[in-house]
């Protein structure tokens, strides 16, 4: 059994991971405490608030149904409902909210061009991420450009200093930014490809077999590169851990 | 303390979480271009299917049916218009299924369609027609043939790619791959009315090769065209 197919047993993505008995980074002593810093620095209602809703959101598939009949009135709420969802997959990939946004009304024209081929009873989602993927790779092939990593470490501390509960700890508050910095840090680092696999995995919120049809490829190749992704996730938030504060 | 225990990654924050969820700009796409919808673009297939058939009659009254018609075995011309044809519906329907998501069949699957279609044309023809004795100008009639072939695929793969333009949201280069087999087992069909020569080299050579031919340039030049 290979070391990704290890991970999904039961289709689910868990990283079994060995930690070193070390001064952590995030002022806790052990993983489960810097989980418990981190959930206070980043309340999970907010994770829950904007990751992935319902995957198969009738309403939204409904819309983008009559949408592709020809009722072009029905724009402005599939816009409504699937703009959120489209948009924190892009930033996610890309790191840069204004070019998120950019890509997000490229990737609703390219809906409306290609409406006619959105199937009867197909989940709007997964077509309209598929789509918004299309329209990154696009981008990138033009631009030939990266992220800036540091306009992520700016908006990753603000994002965390906003999300900290007034009274939380000033160390937690610490522990929380480094955490949501590392990760961030670590996602943009991550090639485009593992990346996407993450993303559609851990904050969409789609399956295995979704995201290998989102992908365009096999779920094999879906479960590898997250792994890897994960892989370098756990790596580096090790690393941390052991160079401490 | 246990030195081992699980990191469950849906644990891991979502560092973009407070960006994601900031206001929505307004939507650009205000002053659309009039595009398609799901009847019209049905009817755009259906147009262009009739294209094709309308394109191959016109190529095939240029260049005339094959002398033999008459007189060969019925059985054999069939097959030689069968098993491409065949080729072609499986092609097509490869790419033409929306699959679970509306996304088209899963990339092994389409794979295994764009691959297995032209393998079984070869397998079949090379089961089923005489095996001949390639004489001195048996590469030059394949080599006729070869282009004759090229002729009849580009019109149904010109067709289908106006047809089929923003169609694939995902796995374009797979699904445009099977697009173009389909044209080019259209046109191994229709060379079948021209061309006497039977042997199993020959339209092998002559006839199929145009599949792999079509499959690959449509994977590599109309894929742009037919993703969303």
């Amino acid at each position: 059994m290979t070391a990704a197919a290890r991970l999904w047993p039961r289709g689910e993505l868990t990283v079994r991971a060995s930690i070193v008995q070390s001064a952590p980074l995030w002022t806790t002593t052990s993983m489960s405490e810097l989980r418990e810093d981190a959930a206070r620095a980043y309340p999970a209602s907010l994770a829950e608030s904007t990751r992935s809703g319902p995957l198969h959101s009738d309403s939204l598939s409904a819309v983008m149904d009559r949408y592709a009949r020809g009722e072009d009135p029905a724009f402005d709420e599939l816009y409504r409902l699937g703009a959120p969802r489209v948009r924190g997959f892009l930033l996610r990939l890309c790191g840069d909210l204004a070019l998120a946004d950019d890509l997000m009304q490229e990737t609703f024209i390219r809906v409306h061009r290609g409406r006619g081929s959105f199937a009867m009873g197909a989940a709007a989602l997964p077509w309209m991420l598929a789509i918004a993927r299309n329209a990154l790779r696009d981008h990138a092939r033009r631009a030939q450009v990266r992220p800036s990593t540091r306009t992520a470490d700016r908006s990753a501390g603000e994002a965390a200093q906003r999300e900290a509960p007034p009274d939380a700890r000033g160390d937690e508050v610490l522990a929380g930014q480094e955490m949501l910095r590392v990760v961030r840090n670590v996602l943009q680092e991550l090639p485009a490809l593992q990346r996407e696999a993450f993303v559609l995995l851990r904050f969409e919120g789609l399956s295995v077999s979704e995201a290998a049809q989102v992908l365009g490829t096999t779920e094999g190749a879906v479960k590898v590169r997250a792994f890897r992704a994960s892989e370098a996730l756990r790596a580096a938030l090790d690393q941390g851990r052991r160079q401490g504060p | 303390m246990t030195s081992d225990f699980d990191i469950e990654l849906a644990r891991i924050p979502d560092p973009f979480a407070r960006e994601a969820g900031a206001a929505l700009p307004p939507s650009v796409a205000l002053a659309r271009p009039a595009s398609p919808s799901r009847s019209r673009r049905r009817a755009l297939a259906l147009a262009a299917a009739c294209g094709a058939v309308f394109y191959e009659a016109v190529i095939l009254a240029f260049f005339k049916t094959r002398p033999d018609l008459g007189t060969t075995s019925t059985a054999l011309v069939a097959l030689e218009l069968a098993v491409p044809l065949g080729v072609a519906a499986l092609a097509l329907a490869g790419a033409a299924k929306s699959g679970r998501l509306g996304l088209g069949e899963p990339a092994a699957k389409l794979a295994a369609w764009v691959t297995g279609a032209p393998l079984l044309f070869a397998l079949v023809t090379l089961a089923a027609f005489p095996h001949e004795v390639a004489d001195g100008a048996f590469w030059s009639r394949t080599q006729t043939c070869f282009l004759v072939t090229a002729l009849l695929g580009l019109g149904p793969l010109a067709l289908a790619a106006f047809a089929l333009r923003n169609t694939f949201a995902a796995a374009a280069g797979w699904r445009t791959a099977a697009i173009g087999i389909a044209s080019g087992a259209l046109a191994a069909s229709t060379i079948a009315l021209v061309c006497p020569d039977g042997g199993a080299l020959h339209v092998l050579v002559g006839h199929g090769a145009m599949m792999l031919v079509m499959g690959l340039l449509s994977a590599a030049l109309i894929r742009s065209t037919t993703r969303i």
